[in-house]
């Protein structure tokens, strides 16, 4: 019963929020742009289903998801610690994982309603300009829907986490900005780099010089079995690297949303790739270790 | 609380702190700023672990059942906080829900506390005496068996002040534990049967005013016609000091009698002659001077 008390609260103070409020409004706007660019794109290019619009359109949650789910994580501790209220709270009978629950499935729930709202003015925007949803549509929007919220929440444990471990709302910020800066860029980047490390040296092009030309080598260049060996070990390289870099990206929750993103604009044809650490592994650890703080703490 | 220790770090903030208060008593916790008094009273509710010893709040163990106490205790933080944005109404509330409670018990706990006809103001516009009240309210919710107050009348003015104390009076009457710490000496003193005061983390006293004084010595105000010489007064305290027409003599003892005597022989008639108890406030300050 506590949590439900918690929660019920949290969810209203998020969807009451000013920060919360601009966020979504500021995605509906632009998502409704992007959704009239892409049926737009539909039309002239007369290929691809409707799955292309809500892509489009989902495109835009890489970064204001990322930035959604930080302002709604990072001053849910600490606020109420620089309040004192959550002495006041404790101080009933209460359990601190109810509370920390709570806290998750409220903000949870506002970022699902956000998401949601923002997918159904898409919906109704295809519906205005003629485009119904087949079944198999429907299921990819509710696979979208369900991903953006998945996505939106690995942002927001590490803005919870920061704000269990910091005093402060403001380092609690750095702290949860720091954790995205490493996901979001610095994982894929060391994933290149060691890709590239690991694939050893990337095989160079044919030199074809005047001579080889006037030998009879460079005769009808594409069609040269020496060109066709090159393709063939530059793309054993490319896979190479791709699958050392592969084990980075899958941490890196804005690359597993893209990864899922392409898989659905393709029409769900093909792997979608290892999409779990990044979009399920690490929301669960941070939130794991945010509850293994907010217990232990002391509230002074 | 039995040989209770908590440390952060290399700071140690409450030192081996053993004190039993008995139910229905109300006991007044006193000390300078950062003498541990806060951090017991968290160990208390179970907002703080203690390093180490042990802690029963109405014979529930803090450590092993932390939200068990809560039940059975109110609790008013020092600085408590609310949720800006909501009414006081609606933080009552909503800290009235873990006890399953609804609206008609948080309108007669406004009332009690007086801050019915602010009901409906967020808690974000009250002043710091308002706040105070309102804090009182949730402390009260459960209609507690034993209450932990840390400084419950800073913010309040004179006139909250004494509602407070009469609250306070009446909660013991009906039975209930009052614990509180307090800055406020005279009011420790209007409430309290018995004190403890704590210092860098150690109780270095605890018993009723009396008790503390005990031994401490006393105060005779005397005052003759015609003046006494200050040789005699001299005879029975080293500490000889002038207030108004008399003199305030510091002696170990009550030696009104001897002194009486002594000073009807040199031809001087008292006309003042009391002995005066020190003041908690100087109690206070002895036992922290000493510790």
């Amino acid at each position: 019963m506590s949590f439900w008390l918690v929660a019920r609260k949290e969810f209203a103070d998020q969807i009451s929020g000013r920060r919360f409020l601009v966020i979504t409004a500021l995605l509906m706007l632009l998502v409704g742009y992007a959704a009239y660019t892409g049926m737009q794109r539909l039309q002239l290019e007369h290929r691809g289903g409707v799955l292309l619009v809500y892509t489009v359109a989902g495109g835009l949650f890489t970064l204001l998801g990322a930035v959604m789910g930080l302002l709604a994580g990072f001053d849910l501790i600490t606020k109420e610690r620089e309040m004192g209220t959550l002495r006041v709270l404790l101080s009933h009978p209460v359990h601190r994982d109810e509370v920390i629950a709570g806290k998750v499935a409220g903000a949870f729930s506002a970022i699902a309603l956000a998401t949601g709202g923002v997918l159904s003015v898409t919906t109704g925007l295809l519906l205005v300009y003629g485009m119904p949803l087949s079944y198999g549509e429907l299921k990819g929007v509710l696979l979208l829907w369900a991903a953006t919220v998945v996505y939106i929440f690995a942002y927001f444990s590490f803005g919870i986490f920061g704000s269990a471990v910091a005093r402060t709302s403001g380092t609690a910020l750095v702290i949860a900005l720091l954790l995205t800066l490493v996901f979001s860029a610095l994982i894929p980047a060391a994933g290149e780099v060691a890709g590239r490390r690991l694939a050893g040296e990337p095989p160079g092009p044919p030199v074809v010089t005047v001579r080889d030309v006037y030998a009879g080598k460079g005769e009808h260049p594409p069609e040269r079995e020496y060109l066709r060996e090159y393709e063939r070990r530059r793309a054993a390289w490319e896979e190479r690297k791709r699958r050392v870099s592969s084990v980075f990206m899958a941490f890196s929750p804005a690359a597993s949303y893209m990864s899922l993103l392409g898989w659905l604009e393709r029409g769900s044809g093909g792997s979608v790739g290892n999409i779990l650490p990044g979009l399920a592994g690490i929301p669960a650890v941070f939130l794991t270790l945010t509850y293994l703080r907010f217990v232990r703490e002391d509230v002074v | 609380m039995e040989e209770l220790c908590k440390s952060y770090g290399s700071v140690v903030a409450v030192r081996n702190l053993t004190l039993r208060v008995e139910k229905g008593e109300v006991f007044g916790f006193l000390g300078p700023n950062g003498a541990g008094k806060t951090t017991t009273l968290n160990m208390l509710m179970g907002l703080v672990r203690p390093t180490s010893g042990r802690i029963r709040v109405a014979g529930v163990d803090v450590v092993r059942n932390p939200v068990e106490v809560r039940r059975v205790a109110g609790y008013l933080p020092e600085n408590p906080g609310f949720y800006p944005g909501m009414s006081v109404e609606q933080n009552l509330l909503y800290f009235a829900g873990f006890y399953g409670l609804g609206r008609g018990e948080v309108e007669e706990l406004l009332e009690l506390v007086g801050m019915g006809e602010h009901a409906h103001r967020r808690a974000g516009e009250l002043s710091k005496g308002m706040r105070q009240r309102l804090a009182l309210a949730q402390a009260l919710l459960n209609d507690p068996e034993v209450l932990l107050l840390d400084e419950p009348t800073s913010g309040l003015d004179p006139g909250g002040a004494a509602e407070f104390r009469e609250l306070i009076r009446r909660l013991s009457r009906e039975g209930r534990t009052v614990f509180f710490s307090s800055h406020i000496l005279p009011e420790v003193r209007a409430v309290c049967r018995r004190v403890g005061i704590i210092h860098r983390g150690r109780l270095v006293a605890q018993g009723s005013v009396e008790e503390l004084s005990r031994g401490r010595g006393v105060r005779i105000v005397v005052e003759t016609v015609p003046p006494p010489p200050e040789e005699v007064l001299r005879g029975f305290s080293e500490r000889v000091e002038r207030r108004g027409g008399g003199y305030v003599l510091h002696c170990r003892r009550d030696c009104r009698e001897e002194l009486s005597r002594a000073l009807v022989r040199r031809g001087c008639t008292p006309i003042t002659l009391y002995a005066e108890a020190p003041s908690l406030e100087e109690l206070y300050l002895e036992v922290v001077g000493e510790a």
